[in-house]
C-alpha cells in the first residue's frame, strides 16, 4: 500500500524548488479541490502507509509519460494510454485504455503505487475512483506555461527526480525565452493556429500557444474575448485578416487546411500556410522547447509554404 | 406458447430454475476481466470488490430494463414496445444531461433529473394514448420517436455547449457504460430497482388481463386507471435509475421479455419476473464481453453500444422469422 510520505517528500521538494508545486489532499476530490489547478496528491481515503517515491507510476496522459521519460523514469512506468506514443519505448508498455475509456481494473492490475493523470482530460470521475480502490492520484494539470512547469515539478517530485525536473523547466524557460527574443511576430504578421478540422478548431486567448505568441509578440488572427479553442466556420475564416496558418496538427492535416483555405480566400488573400512534419504545439508539455524552435522557423517568410 | 395460466408450481420451478442460470451468469461473469478469465480476481479483494460491484450493476440494471420493457408491451399490447423505441430512456438521458449541463449532477442529482426525465417522458406517452381512443398500434411508436429526436436533439445541444471535459464524459455515459459504482449509487440502483420490480410484480395479474384488451381488463375487475398510474410510475423510476448508473442501452428491454414470451410463457406472473431474471444475466454477459475485448482493441466497448451491436441482428432475424412465417406471432 501507499503514501502518505508522498506529502512529505513533494512537500519538501517543493520547498527546495522555492515554489510550491503540491498540495496533498485528503478530501474527496470535489470540483472545488481541483478549481485552483494546481498538482494535487490525492490520498486514498483512510491511508496511513507512508512511503517516500513512487516505483509503479501509472500515467494517463502522454505528455505525463513524456515527462517520466524526459526525467529518467520510464524503468518506473508500468502502464500508459494507448495515446501515449512518446518516447517510442512507452509504446511497448501496457495499455490500460484511452483518456475517457481508461480500464479501472486494468490499473488495478498493475498494481502501482501512484496513477499520475490530467482531470482536464475527463478523468475526474476516475480519480475519485482510484482513490475508493486505495491508490493514490497525482493530480496534474498542464494548460499554460505556468501549469507545464508545475507538472514537470511535481512529476520529478514524486518520482525523485526533482533536479532533473528543474532542469527540464530552465530548458524549456530558455526556449521561451529564444523564441520571444527572435520576435517571429514582427514579420509574420497575423497568426492562425489550427489544432483540428471538420470542424475548425483554432487556438484562442488564454491557451499556452496564444500565451507563448503573445510573449513573442506575434499577433493572433482570433479576437480577445473568442473561447480558448474556439471552433470556426468557414464563413468565419474566409472574414478574417490572416496572414500565417499553422498547422499545429502536422501532416495530415496540412491537405484538409489547405483545401480549406482554397474555398475561404480568393487566390490573392489567400494567407500563407505553414506547418512541419510533425505535430507541434499540440501538446503542452517538455517538448514544447523543440516545437519553438520549429516554430520559429516556420514563421520565417517564405518558408513552410507550398505552392 | 400458451398464454394460459400457469399453476403456482409451475411458475415457482420455472422461476427456481432461472434464478440458478441468472447466479451462475452473475459468477461466470465476476471472473472475466480485461486481462484474464478465472479465479484469479478472487485472491484481490479490491479487484474483487470493484469487479462485484460492477457485475451486480449490471444485473440490477438489465433486470430493470427487461421486465420495463416485458411491462410495456403487455400494458400497450405492441411488441415493439420498449423503454429505448418509446423514448422513455432518451427522456431519462435528456434530464441526466440536463443535470450536467446546469452543474447538478452531482449526488442524488443525476439520478433525480434522469427519473424526472423518464417520468417526462412517460407521461407525455400517457397522455396521447388516453387520448387515442381507436388505440391504434403506431400511436406509442410515434410519440417514442417524436420524444426521441427532441430528446437526442436538446441532448445535442448540451453537449456542444458544456466544456470539452465534460463532452467526454457525457458521450461515454450515453452510449451506455457501465462501469464501477460507488458503493452509494449500487446501493440506490438496487434498492429502486428492487421497488419497481415489486411494484410491477404486484400488478402482474392485471398486465396479463390487459394483454387481452382494455375492455375485458375492465370487464375482470381491473382497475385500469390505477393499475396503468402504477406501472408507468415504476416503469419511470427504473428506466430513470437505469440511466442515470449506465447511460442509454437500448435493445435489452426489447428482446429480453420476446426471449421469455416465446420460450416460455405468455402469464405476466412468470415473463415478467422471467425477464427480469433473463434481463439481468443478458447485461451481465454483455458487460463481460465488453470487459473482455480490451485485451482486442486496447479499450473497453462500451456496454450499451455491444448491447446494440448484438441485440439489432438478434432482432431482425426474429423479425425476418415472423415475417417469412407469415407474421403468425
Amino acid at each position: 500500500m501507499i503514501a502518505t510520505l508522498f506529502v512529505a517528500a513533494l512537500s519538501l521538494a517543493a520547498t527546495a524548488g522555492g515554489e510550491a508545486n503540491v498540495e496533498p489532499a485528503r478530501a474527496p476530490p470535489a470540483a472545488a479541490d481541483l478549481a485552483s489547478r494546481k498538482p494535487q496528491l490525492l490520498l486514498p481515503t483512510g491511508t496511513s502507509t507512508r512511503v517516500s517515491e513512487a516505483h509503479r507510476i501509472v500515467s494517463l496522459a502522454p505528455v505525463v509519460t513524456e515527462t517520466l521519460f524526459l526525467l529518467d523514469r520510464g524503468d518506473r512506468v508500468v502502464g500508459v494510454t494507448r495515446y501515449c506514443d512518446t518516447p517510442a519505448a512507452a509504446q511497448a508498455l501496457p495499455k490500460v485504455g484511452g483518456y475517457v475509456d481508461v480500464s479501472l481494473e486494468r490499473v488495478l492490475s498493475l498494481k502501482p503505487d501512484l496513477v499520475m493523470a490530467m482531470p482536464s482530460l475527463g478523468q475526474r470521475e476516475l480519480l475519485e475512483r482510484l482513490r475508493a480502490a486505495g491508490i493514490p492520484v497525482l493530480a496534474l494539470f498542464g494548460d499554460t506555461l505556468g501549469e507545464v512547469r508545475e507538472l514537470v515539478r511535481a512529476i520529478g517530485s514524486a518520482s525523485a527526480s526533482a533536479e532533473r525536473a528543474e532542469r527540464i523547466v530552465a530548458d524549456l524557460d530558455a526556449a521561451v525565452a529564444r523564441f520571444a527574443s527572435a520576435r517571429p511576430g514582427a514579420r509574420a504578421g497575423r497568426v492562425l493556429t489550427v489544432v483540428g478540422v471538420d470542424p475548425v478548431v483554432v487556438a484562442g486567448p488564454g491557451s499556452f500557444v496564444a500565451e507563448i505568441f503573445s510573449q513573442a509578440g506575434v499577433t493572433s488572427a482570433v479576437a480577445a474575448d473568442a473561447p480558448q479553442w474556439p471552433s470556426w466556420s468557414i464563413e468565419r475564416l474566409s472574414r478574417r485578416h490572416v496572414d500565417v496558418i499553422l498547422v499545429a496538427a502536422g501532416p495530415e492535416l496540412r491537405a484538409a487546411v489547405d483545401r480549406l483555405v482554397a474555398s475561404a480566400f480568393p487566390a490573392a488573400e489567400r494567407p500563407r500556410v505553414v506547418s512541419a512534419d510533425h505535430p507541434v504545439l499540440m501538446r503542452p508539455g517538455p517538448a514544447l522547447g523543440r516545437d519553438l524552435d520549429t516554430v520559429l522557423a516556420l514563421l520565417a517568410p517564405g518558408d513552410g509554404s507550398r505552392p | 406458447m400458451s398464454a394460459a395460466p400457469l399453476t403456482a408450481v409451475a411458475r415457482r420451478r420455472a422461476l427456481g430454475a432461472l434464478t440458478a442460470a441468472f447466479l451462475v451468469v452473475v459468477l461466470v461473469g465476476v471472473l472475466v476481466g480485461p486481462d484474464d478469465v478465472g479465479l484469479a480476481v478472487l485472491s484481490e479483494p479490491a479487484l474483487l470488490r470493484l469487479r462485484l460491484a460492477r457485475v451486480l450493476l449490471a444485473a440490477v440494471v438489465g433486470a430493470g430494463l427487461a421486465a420495463t420493457g416485458a411491462t410495456l408491451q403487455a400494458t400497450l399490447r405492441n411488441p415493439l414496445a420498449d423503454p429505448y423505441v418509446l423514448g422513455v430512456s432518451g427522456g431519462a438521458a435528456m434530464g441526466g444531461a440536463l443535470a450536467v449541463a446546469l452543474g447538478a449532477a452531482a449526488g442524488l442529482g443525476l439520478h433525480a433529473a434522469a427519473a424526472i426525465g423518464a417520468l417526462g417522458a412517460t407521461a407525455l406517452l400517457a397522455w396521447f394514448l388516453a387520448r387515442d381512443r381507436g388505440g391504434r398500434a403506431e400511436t406509442p411508436l410515434l410519440v417514442g420517436v417524436t420524444l426521441n429526436a427532441f430528446s437526442w436533439a436538446l441532448v445535442s445541444v448540451v453537449r456542444v455547449t458544456i466544456s470539452a471535459e465534460s463532452t467526454q464524459t457525457l458521450s461515454i455515459w450515453l452510449v451506455g457504460a457501465v462501469g464501477y459504482p460507488a458503493p452509494a449509487d449500487l446501493a440506490i440502483a438496487a434498492v429502486v430497482t428492487a421497488v419497481g420490480i415489486a411494484l410491477l410484480l404486484s400488478r402482474a395479474g392485471d398486465l396479463t388481463l390487459l394483454r387481452a384488451g382494455e375492455d375485458e381488463a375492465v370487464r375482470l375487475g381491473v382497475d385500469v386507471a390505477r393499475a396503468r398510474l402504477v406501472i408507468y410510475g415504476a416503469c419511470s423510476l427504473l428506466v430513470g435509475v437505469a440511466v442515470s448508473t449506465s447511460g442509454v442501452i437500448g435493445f435489452l428491454g426489447l428482446i429480453a421479455p420476446h426471449a421469455v414470451r416465446l420460450t416460455l410463457s405468455r402469464d405476466e406472473r412468470l415473463a415478467l419476473p422471467a425477464a427480469a431474471l433473463v434481463g439481468g444475466a443478458a447485461l451481465v454477459g454483455f458487460d463481460a464481453l465488453a470487459r473482455g475485448a480490451f485485451a482486442l482493441f486496447q479499450s473497453e466497448i462500451p456496454t450499451g453500444a455491444l448491447c446494440a451491436v448484438i441485440g439489432a441482428p438478434l432482432f431482425a432475424v426474429g423479425l425476418w422469422r415472423k415475417v417469412a412465417g407469415g407474421g403468425a406471432r
